[in-house]
């Protein structure tokens, strides 16, 4: 399954929305086995969003709690940045940015 | 009635001149004399909207008479302060707004992260769509934005809500950004995991620091820290940010790749103010 990031929007700021799209992408994962979460048209994100919704779902991950396998994809400059930032603090491995192996 | 007379420096420099004091002892009607203002700084204007909000809400009657200056009214006007008061309150005020100009978010009442949301497409689509090295400052402003306003609806809850503004000055490109909220103020919101930090503007300047928060969640406190890391993400640019809070006041400038702040005690404020200044490479 694909979630497409910018049917949400194109920048994004607060944690309470990156919380948000954290549960509807758990939600609509469901019986999936991969997840993709396209950051196509996605321009800027800000550390709490990014915190909330990547570092969330990479934490969730690493620690076994999802059923599948997510991965970021089409993810620009700018919000990379601030992710890997986001992913280094939370001492999270970055392989939730690697392309799917399929 | 209670008069406050703003002169024409009251609204220049640091943004801290005339008395606006949010005092609960003031009579039922007050009135605002501005005729005499000069030009005004973000912060003062978040100041001034604050004021007749917060007496409004106490209950009180606020008349405010507009500036004599056409620039300065016109200013005011373009950043919405007229939308604070009734037509009916304001003297002097012929309501017309004239285009945008340099205004990147006129004077804006925030209560709720949705609205914080909200404003970041048009927001960032304001910044990079205007012609000039400016543009490049869009990501650093998207994250203060963000990082304050979210601090200010979550750590700084109250009845009055949170007001933020933003303009943009040209010759460096430079954007200003002023937050407020008359919350507990940032070093009582630290002191809920930090009961040592007597020294208010030493609360503040290690709320500046990362993993430092009033949450006491791991994942929190790195919002201050990732504003300038993102102000200093496109080498050579600059950024002030001014933090008063209770009887602190911290100053953090970010310049070739250091943040140095520097604090000392104030006047009592409630609540917590912020003007950020971010200025692009030349």
């Amino acid at each position: 399954v694909v979630f497409e990031l910018s049917a949400y929007g194109t920048a994004f700021s607060t944690r309470t929305l990156g919380a948000k799209l954290l549960s509807e992408l758990i939600e609509s994962a469901e019986r999936q086995s991969i997840v993709v979460v396209d950051f196509s048209g996605v321009r800027m994100v800000s550390y709490s969003f990014a915190d909330e919704f990547v570092g969330g779902l990479a934490s969730l991950w690493e620690s076994s709690e999802l059923p599948f396998a997510p991965t970021l994809s089409n993810v620009s400059d700018d919000p990379q940045r601030i992710i890997r930032r986001s992913l280094a603090n939370r001492s999270v491995d970055e392989r939730i940015l690697a392309a799917p192996s399929g | 009635v209670h008069v406050v007379r703003l002169g024409r420096p009251s609204g220049g420099g640091d943004g801290w001149g005339g008395d606006l004091l949010l005092r609960e002892d003031y009579p039922d009607e007050i009135e605002v004399d501005a005729t005499a203002l000069g030009n005004v700084v973000p912060i003062f204007l978040l100041r001034l909207a604050t004021f007749i909000r917060w007496h409004v809400a106490q209950g009180r009657s606020v008349v405010l008479k507009w500036p004599a200056d056409p620039l300065v009214g016109a200013h005011l006007s373009r950043m919405r302060l007229a939308d604070c008061l009734p037509p009916e309150s304001i003297r002097g005020f012929d309501g017309e707004v004239p285009p945008a100009d340099n205004v990147v978010l006129p004077i804006t009442q925030i209560s709720k992260p949705t609205e914080i949301d909200a404003l970041a497409d048009p927001l960032l689509d304001v910044v990079t769509g205007h012609a000039g090295s400016g543009a490049a400052l869009g990501p650093a402003f998207h994250m203060a934005v963000s990082e304050l306003c979210g601090n200010a609806v979550e750590h700084g809850a109250n009845p009055t809500g949170a007001f933020v503004t933003a303009q943009r000055y040209e010759g460096p490109p430079r954007l200003s950004l002023a937050i407020a909220d008359l919350g507990v103020g940032i070093p009582e919101h630290v002191r809920q995991q930090f009961p040592e930090w007597h020294d208010d503007a030493g609360a503040i300047a290690n709320a500046t620091h990362e993993r430092v928060s009033g949450t006491g969640s791991p994942e929190r406190g790195f919002g201050f820290a990732e504003i300038f890391r993102e102000a200093l993400a496109t080498a050579m640019n600059a950024a002030e940010m001014n933090i008063r809070s209770c009887r602190g006041h911290v100053t953090i400038r970010a310049t070739d790749d250091r943040v140095v702040p520097a604090g000392w005690a104030t006047p009592y404020k409630r609540g917590s103010w912020i003007s950020y200044e971010l200025v692009a490479a030349r």
